[in-house]
């Protein structure tokens, strides 16, 4: 579908890469200087970011080695915690439901984001749909949350609607039972997320020079052609970006499961960090919580550190 | 080519369609009538109060004093985040550090943490210190929590800025300091009110900090207060609770529509 666009000359010579990334190209010789007023600047965020954080995760470190329940001065009890979880019968729901939310969250948002940031660059009123998809963003998680849960429930909007159809057959109880409650979660969770996508995507199309959007039209290439071959090369960078983050994001979902579900029913809906929640705040037991919450942290750097590098390689060629 | 606009248009008015059921179904039940009120959501229009339930959220919820304080953490913990963030950026693109990666991975990492793991710790850290409870104490783990993102947008704005141009500026004997005022920082304006508008709206939703630092009515966000009233369920009716939220939203939704333009164009350059 596509030689014909590869092998023009037309593509190849003319700019296939954006002029910012050369000049970045060429400026492998900055300065060099390095003086300690170089790290000056560095100091307010760096301040900031320690001063909430050392004590924070050195303190659930800590804790993941105790046996800590609040009153009793905690015991150091090694690794066992993390032995428990590993044998813990809620660690094969949790850790489904966190797979089942990742893959949803980067097939939905981040696909329909990008389909919708594609369609709309270009489109008369492209300012109107957008703010139209990044509406739900603005709102809070609370009424996001109330919202849903309103729509899904057994006597809720989404059954009525169907009843209204004559589609009772579809009628569910939504939220009670697995997997459609994690499914409904991710629907709600895929309204309020996929504004912020389009927004960065679209950012991303902008950022293809015309040009070379124009001399493949010229030759010929249609919308199918022209999405494949010339924007989605160009888009590596954001992808990058948006994949990263909405990976990070969704390995922590907490917000929409503790305000839809709370994690049940019979704690069927819990991801990771409600289980951490839930067994660190409400069974008290914070040396099991805070080894699942390190648990959790390592799983979420690890994956943000393989997704982010291949965006980030451009600094590293500087 | 008319043919493939009227395929778009279509394809976006179908989504935009799907998307806008849910606002419909908010405002309809946030302004249905209080007194004829059942418990549940509904799809058609029961009453149109607008103006009497904003004017009951505003008073049984008492909004003002959460959206005073809201405003403080929105204004001072984005603005703040963003130009410490804006710094440290400009040091990594402009100074060339030696260990860049590593500065760059030590203050990005708070973006990866489980927020609920820093509420235990915090709180502690918080009771012991005095910060409990305080407006600064609440602002320091905002301003913390929004300079990761707020580095990464600045810093791939700043990546963009020709080196001649730095260049040039040094060569004319500014200072590093001078560098940043003069050049990067009226240079990267539209990327860094874009990193702005964003933290500025993760900071005004925020719930859990609000809820665990916190506990009096001056001190608390506004979403923290709302939220306590979704639990006295039965003393306020749900349109009232879907009223306050909606007031809640205002500033946010009109920041993004004057900011739009902005927002887009300040995070061209940086992608």
């Amino acid at each position: 579908m596509s030689n014909k666009v590869e092998q023009s000359n037309r593509l190849r010579t003319k700019s296939s890469q954006p002029i910012w990334l050369k000049l970045k190209r060429n400026n492998k010789n900055q300065m060099r200087k390095t003086g300690a007023s170089t790290y000056f600047f560095f100091i307010p965020a760096i301040i900031c970011v320690l001063a909430i954080l050392v004590y924070p995760i050195g303190k659930t470190l800590y804790l993941s080695f105790t046996d800590s329940e609040g009153l009793l001065p905690p015991v150091f009890i090694g690794l066992q915690n993390y032995q428990n979880f590993l044998v813990d019968p809620i660690l094969r729901a949790t850790l489904t439901n966190v797979l089942i939310w990742t893959v949803a969250t980067l097939v939905l948002p981040v696909f329909i984001g990008l389909i919708i940031a594609t369609v709309v660059s270009g489109v008369k009123g492209s300012a109107i749909y957008r703010m139209i998809f990044l509406l739900p963003y603005v709102l809070s998680g609370v009424a996001v949350g109330a919202l849903w849960f309103n729509i899904f429930e057994t006597e809720g909007l989404l059954n009525k609607f169907l009843v209204s159809i004559g589609l009772e057959g579809f009628v569910n109880s939504w939220l009670l039972y697995y997997p459609q409650n994690t499914i409904s979660m991710i629907i709600a969770a895929t309204w309020a997320s996929t504004g912020l996508v389009v927004v960065l995507f679209t950012v991303g199309i902008q950022n293809v020079p015309l040009q070379t959007v124009e001399a493949a039209t010229i030759d010929g290439a249609n919308s199918w052609v022209l999405f494949w071959k010339i924007i989605w090369p160009q888009l590596k960078y954001i992808r990058a970006v948006v994949i990263g983050t909405s990976l990070a994001n969704s390995l922590r979902t907490f917000d929409i499961v503790w305000v839809m579900t709370g994690g049940g029913p019979a704690r069927n809906s819990e991801t990771l960090a409600v289980t951490m929640y839930r067994e660190a705040f409400l069974l008290n037991r914070y040396g099991y919580g805070s080894a699942i919450a390190v648990f959790l942290m390592v799983l979420v750097v690890a994956v943000s550190v393989l997704s982010l590098r291949g965006g980030l390689k451009k600094e590293a060629t500087l | 080519m008319k043919k493939d606009s009227l395929l778009k248009h279509s394809v976006l008015i179908i989504l935009s369609l799907i998307w806008l059921s849910p606002i419909y179904l908010l405002v309809v039940n946030a302004f249905a009538n209080v007194e004829t009120w059942e418990s549940n959501f509904d799809w058609s229009i029961k009453g149109w109060e607008p103006i009497a339930n904003f004017q009951q959220a505003w008073t049984v919820a008492d909004l003002a004093p959460g959206l005073k304080s809201n405003f403080f953490y929105g204004i001072m913990g984005a603005g703040l985040s963003v130009f410490f963030a804006s710094l440290a950026a400009f040091s990594i693109v402009a100074l060339n550090p030696k260990n860049k990666s590593l500065w760059f991975w030590v203050i990005y990492a708070v973006n990866l943490v489980p927020y609920q793991m820093l509420l235990l710790p915090l709180f502690e850290s918080f009771a012991s210190t005095g910060l409990y409870d305080t407006r600064w104490g609440l602002l320091l783990v905002y301003v913390a929590i929004a300079i990761p993102f707020a580095f990464f947008l600045s810093r791939n704005h700043m990546l963009s800025i020709s080196k001649e141009v730095v260049e040039a500026s040094q060569l004319d004997g500014a200072s590093k300091i001078q560098t940043y005022f003069r050049i990067f920082l009226p240079l990267s304006w539209s990327a860094l009110g874009a990193a702005f508008l964003f933290q500025f709206t993760w900071i005004w939703n925020d719930l859990v900090f609000g809820l665990t630092l916190t506990t009096s009515a001056e001190i608390r966000p506004l979403m923290s207060t709302i939220a306590t009233l979704v639990g006295q369920y039965q003393n306020i009716k749900m349109p009232v609770v879907l009223c306050a939220t909606l007031i809640a939203s205002i500033p946010t939704a009109f920041l993004y529509i004057i900011g739009q333009r902005l927002f887009v164009a300040g995070l061209k350059a940086g992608s």
